[in-house]
């Protein structure tokens, strides 16, 4: 387990790296506001998670389940292509998914609350159904993988700013 | 002259006398520049010292509002009226004070039961457009003034306005959307559904009976039909993956976005009962909010098979898709107006969402200068558009003309109000 944990911090390191070749790609915002609005996304959904009570932070394998469920992969504006560092992390979940026999998984697809509400709903799934065949081509079976949308029905940052678009535009991972 | 004017007040108040009005529209609405005509509206008189209620100055008031709604009228301040609606009328006293139209109403009380004789005046030929009497509890002034005011419409326009209509909307409170209605000016707004989670994309039948909406239902939205007479909300299009954005398409059937697993999101068409007619669109793109021309022959929708969403139509007896819009990067919502002639869409421009018209050929597109600009919804005679902005912080709907005059903002509610849906004629005030 130790070894993951080595593991998820060399993947967090090339994340970074990604997310800093992503921003010289589409020039949106500095890459200290992702990385704040990345910061503040998590604490958030780890607040959320430790309401909820259903996970022992303490426990290795509650770390595992922690992270697949806590790191969102993020898109572009009005996009849902994979970005580089989406990828990395869909990785990361495939092996989780494959070390993990038992588990089914749920993609949610997010948007940020720019644009119209019902094609955002669309966009949101578009997004998950990119997720789902990544994992798919990485060998994960397709019977394993519901995908689910909500489109900007549910941001997990409120607000205008840039940093809340990015938090909000995700893709984000449940165990079934 | 005089003498003959006021045989004939008494003579229209036994006849029909909306039918000769109706015949000779006295404004164009199709005109794209409208002068707005001066209406005199003396207060309320009563019939005899003895019924004289304060009360009525609300049925003015009620009055006064309808016609400000419909942005074609301007109501000459009462100070400077020479005579009141209890005098016969004396077209020469309007006119000094600049009237077109005058309209009085009387009333009369006889224990509970209020009774209003209201007429509309043609000020310049000096005659009576409409006589109209209704009688009722008090209670019942709203809906009296909402006749009214549709019955002067209907002699100045030639077609009854938005009086009796209604307008369904997501309302928003806490982590939950349920569809809320309201009176066609924010009148009155309360819940059509109550449940939990999310229930989105409120879409009238062309009867205004039902109302067709997506409810998530373990996590994926499904179509419901919902009958206006009670009953519950009855599920008919549930795919395996989301069932999003009904529309009626006149003559019986319903379009919606479906996908089904994994797989892409297309238009469909079903019978009522949720029974899959046929698609309507085909390929990986996304393609939904369906809505149709009054005839059900052509449909616009969104898709974003060119790369950024646009509003495409198809016609369905040719089976061809020609792109409607061009211009603005970003194009979404079309609704098409029950008369035909426009469809309405949010454009996205250099200072965010706006409203914009264009007319099923392409030609003609027109951005309105309203306040933000998402969802828009024709009301049935086509004249007006709700729609909702968040220029205020949280989602609220407002109402604009179509040839872009601000009518104003109309919910007024905690939470975000959004998407509104306009209703055909004939549900709204009792």
């Amino acid at each position: 387990m130790k070894r993951h944990a080595v593991l998820f911090s060399l993947i967090f390191v090339l994340m970074l790296g990604g997310l800093s070749a992503c921003k010289k790609e589409v020039g949106s915002g500095d890459l200290n506001a992702e990385e704040q609005a990345r910061i503040q996304a998590e604490q958030e959904r780890l607040r959320r998670q430790m309401e909820e009570g259903n996970l022992d932070p303490n426990s290795a394998a509650g770390q595992a389940r922690e992270a697949f469920v806590n790191r969102d992969i993020h898109f572009d504006y009005d996009q849902y292509d994979l970005r580089p560092d989406s990828k990395i992390i869909l990785e990361e979940k495939a092996a989780y998914v494959q070390a993990n026999p038992g588990i089914s998984v749920i993609i949610e697809g997010h948007c940020d609350s720019r644009g119209s509400y019902a094609y955002n709903m669309a966009l949101g799934e578009k997004r998950a159904r990119s997720a789902a065949a990544y994992l798919v081509a990485l060998g994960i079976p397709a019977s394993r993988i519901e995908i689910v949308s909500y489109g900007s029905e549910m941001p997990l940052i409120s607000g205008h700013s840039e940093e809340a678009y990015f938090a909000n535009r995700r893709g984000h991972f449940i165990i079934k | 002259m005089l003498k003959k004017f006021l045989l004939l007040i008494l003579s229209l108040a036994l006849c029909p006398p909306a039918l000769s009005a109706a015949e000779r529209p006295i404004i164009d609405i199709a005109s794209p520049t409208i002068r707005k005509l001066p209406v005199a509206l003396p207060a309320f008189a009563p019939q005899s010292e003895q019924t004289s209620s304060p009360a009525l100055e609300q049925g003015r008031e009620l009055l006064s509002q309808d016609l400000l709604f419909t942005g074609l009228f301007d109501i000459i301040d009462p100070a400077s009226y020479l005579g009141t609606a209890e005098e016969e009328v004396n077209p020469r006293q309007w006119s000094r004070v600049g009237a077109e139209l005058l309209i009085t109403c009387r009333y009369q009380r006889e224990g509970s039961v209020l009774t209003l004789e209201c007429r509309l005046y043609d000020i310049l030929e000096a005659r009576q457009l409409v006589g109209k009497r209704y009688s009722g509890q008090e209670e019942d002034l709203p809906a009296m003034m909402h006749r009214f005011a549709d019955e002067i419409m209907l002699a100045v326009t030639g077609e009854r306005s938005v009086f009796s209509t209604l307008i369904a909307f997501v309302h928003s409170e806490g982590n939950n959307k349920n569809i809320w209605l309201m009176d066609f000016n924010g009148a009155n707004p309360r819940p059509f559904t109550q449940k939990e989670g999310l229930t989105l994309y409120p879409a009238w039948d062309p009867a205004g009976s039902l109302l067709a909406y997506s409810q998530f239902v373990n996590r994926h939205p499904a179509v419901f039909v919902h009958s206006l007479a009670g009953g519950g909300g009855r599920m008919i299009i549930n795919s395996s993956g989301m069932s999003i954005t009904p529309a009626f398409r006149p003559g019986g059937q319903i379009a919606a976005s479906l996908s089904y697993g994994n797989g892409p999101t297309n238009i469909f068409l079903s019978d009522l009962t949720g029974q899959i007619v046929k698609n309507l669109s085909n390929g990986l793109n996304i393609d939904v909010t369906p809505s149709f021309s009054p005839d059900g022959g052509q449909m616009a929708f969104v898709s974003d098979r060119g790369g950024a969403p646009q509003i495409y139509i198809l016609d369905l007896n040719s089976g061809q898709t020609r792109r409607l819009t061009f211009g603005y990067n970003y194009c979404a919502a079309p609704d098409w107006s029950p008369k035909g002639d426009l469809i309405a869409f949010q454009a996205r421009t250099e200072n965010g969402f706006r409203i914009a018209t264009v007319k099923p050929d392409g030609s003609g597109l027109q951005v309105l200068d309203t306040p933000g600009g998402e969802d828009p919804s024709f009301s049935p005679d086509g004249r007006l558009i709700a729609y909702s902005s968040r220029t205020t912080g949280a989602y609220q709907i407002y109402v604009v003309t179509a040839s872009g005059q601000m009518i104003g903002q109309i919910s007024n509610l905690s939470g975000d109000n959004s998407d509104p849906a306009w209703s055909p004629r004939g549900l709204g005030g009792k």
